[in-house]
């Protein structure tokens, strides 16, 4: 178990665990979920915590723990494939702004401007609102509106190294750009988008919440814990938990996510005075990008 | 001073510049017919006539670049179109409901305001205090729970629970006190945290040491000496904030039910009311782009570090 030391020393036991436990609910959640979370059942409606239903179930007699799985499944699923999206294309863009400099440095940087000076929240929000309300468009509207980030962050990698004197003798043996993007500068970039992304998991997490929250995300039968709560809004009074359990699974899910990112990212930058400060820069470029 | 501010002046126009071209690009990428979406929303019966009719009346016929300048010159003018929805006037409606949004941000950042200065300033006075800690403690919660969450607990707690204060609607300033704190808490412990950090870091300095040796009390040096080194960090974050809880009105305002600019564009994007979008996204765009470059100025007026640095 040599390789599994590294990330526990790196995070610590708790976090691992915490995030591990979500991704193994998400990943075996139609196995572990003792009901279909989509199964209604009216005359089991509102019940309160029994050995039938753990954690209840909802208005309309859905068993409210399945749901949550489901929920996590949903949420895990679209922080992936959105940070798959944009690390991509934002790398793409990233590397060939820093590497060929020039106009198309000039554009992709002034859009990353843009991207960086409009909170991604309202960018994220025109954007379902043209393609209509889906969970497939949610994902590609927040895909878009996190490109900008990735971008800056492998040009700013790729045009220090660019300038490196390895990447310039390549040049003077002949390497074609081609090569050296791909040998020397994507491998570089990758590492700093990768501790980054580890980071972002959280923030999209929310967004993702954020979206389905205001019914411009995932759309109904299926569960997500933003949309859980904003369904439960009505029965407040009667059932807090409907409310208070989908936005303590997020909250978790969040903080654990965070952690993550911050132990990665502070693994990087072992002076412990800097690592306070910049866990602070962190927390606060963080807030402005969430809602 | 006055180069730099042209400067800075000039990049905040062309992201005014870019922002128009992607809120104009945004409506023009809309997949399908326009034309037919908008018949379609005005009722009645939709033939390929009122198709073209509405295609002839919005020039949807006419090259995108002459369609763009077209819609720039009406923007120019404060035409910003009319909703498909309702069919009233973008800019009258979105005059009648600045009024919320106004409230919401201003007693936002005055949560902000007053959570972040004085438990930062308490942390300061007493380090690893009881408040000091207990900052540190919500550190990792304040970024990590979402906003809609906060909100539903207060009005649980405030509204349902103890019956003390209004959930619902903009009626009065009883009504606005849990809006704002929902949207200014986090920033506000956040700003907090941001001081504690930058006066610990001031205070380990060598002028303050002087200031200690000459014997002057630990207040006084905190207020008087250490202070103004961190005002410049503590604009730029305020600045921040207030695009943040701009952004935080598109989540808090339909929660509480207000009828504010945020809850317009929320609502805009639920209906596909295209003109009303791409009106919001312009006017918000062009809101944050203007508040940077206030921050901006404003923080290399009060820091004269910045201003020698010259940094574009």
């Amino acid at each position: 178990m040599k390789w599994f030391n590294a990330p526990i020393r790196i995070v610590g036991w708790p976090t691992l665990l915490l995030v591990l436990s979500f991704a193994f609910v998400a990943i075996f959640g139609s196995v572990v979920s003792p009901y279909d979370p989509a199964a209604q059942n009216l005359m089991q409606a509102m019940q309160p915590f029994s050995p039938e239903h753990w954690l209840g179930t909802d208005n309309l007699g859905r068993d409210t723990l399945s749901r949550l799985i489901a929920g996590a499944q949903t949420t895990l699923i679209g922080v992936t494939s959105i940070l798959l999206l944009a690390g991509t294309v934002g790398m793409i863009l990233g590397t060939l702004a820093g590497y060929f400099g020039g106009w198309l440095d000039e554009i992709v940087m002034r859009l990353c401007d843009f991207g960086f000076s409009v909170p991604s929240l309202f960018v994220a929000l025109a954007i379902v609102g043209v393609f209509g309300p889906s969970y497939g468009n949610m994902i590609l509207a927040l895909a878009i509106a996190w490109v900008p980030i990735y971008a800056r962050l492998t040009r700013g990698v790729v045009a220090a190294a660019a300038s490196q004197p390895y990447i310039e003798s390549l040049r003077v043996l002949g390497a074609s750009p081609a090569r050296i993007i791909f040998r020397h500068l994507i491998p570089v970039a990758l590492g700093q988008v990768l501790v980054y992304a580890s980071a972002d998991a959280g923030l999209l997490a929310l967004a993702i919440a954020n979206l389905s929250f205001l019914g411009l995300g995932v759309q109904p039968p299926q569960a997500e814990w933003g949309q859980m709560l904003v369904s439960a809004m009505p029965y407040i009074q009667e059932a807090p938990r409907l409310v208070i359990l989908p936005g303590l699974a997020l909250t978790i899910l969040v903080v654990g996510f965070n952690l993550l990112g911050e132990r990665i990212a502070l693994a990087k930058n072992p002076r412990p005075m800097a690592r306070r400060k910049l866990s602070l820069r962190r927390a606060i470029f963080k807030q402005e990008m969430s809602a | 001073m006055l180069r730099i501010t042209l400067n800075r002046a000039v990049s905040a126009a062309v992201l005014i510049i870019i922002a128009s071209i992607f809120s104009f690009v945004i409506i023009a990428a809309f997949p399908g017919n326009v034309a037919a979406l908008i018949a379609e929303m005005r009722g009645g019966f939709v033939s390929q006539e009122v198709v073209d009719r509405v295609a002839v009346e919005y020039r949807l016929n006419d090259p995108l670049v002459l369609r763009y300048f077209h819609w720039l010159g009406d923007v120019m003018q404060g035409d910003l179109g009319s909703s498909l929805r309702t069919g009233e006037s973008v800019s009258t409606a979105l005059a009648q409901r600045l009024q919320p949004t106004l409230v919401l941000v201003l007693g936002g950042s005055l949560v902000t305001l007053i959570v972040g200065t004085s438990l930062g300033l308490a942390g300061a006075m007493w380090p690893n205090g009881l408040i000091d800690r207990t900052i540190r403690a919500f550190a990792v919660f304040n970024v990590s729970m979402p906003k809609f969450f906060l909100a539903a607990m207060l009005i649980y707690v405030f509204g349902v629970q103890m019956q003390l204060l209004p959930t619902f609607g903009f009626r009065g300033p009883a009504s606005w006190i849990l809006p704002c704190i929902a949207v200014g808490a986090v920033p506000g412990a956040l700003l907090s945290r941001l001081m504690r950090v930058g006066l610990e870091e001031t205070m380990s300095r060598p002028f303050i040491i002087t200031a200690k040796s000459k014997g002057f009390g630990r207040r006084r040096i905190l207020f008087r000496d250490a202070l103004p080194n961190i005002v410049p960090v503590f604009l730029t974050t305020f600045g921040m904030n207030i695009a943040f809880i701009t952004q935080s009105s598109l989540i808090i305002e339909p929660i509480f039910s207000w009828n504010g600019v945020g809850a317009y564009f929320v609502e805009a994007a639920r209906f596909r009311d295209l003109p009303v979008l791409q009106s919001c996204l312009l006017m918000f765009s062009i809101l944050f782009i203007l508040v940077n470059l206030a921050v901006d100025l404003i923080v290399m007026m009060a820091d004269p570090l910045q201003r020698r640095a010259k940094r574009i």
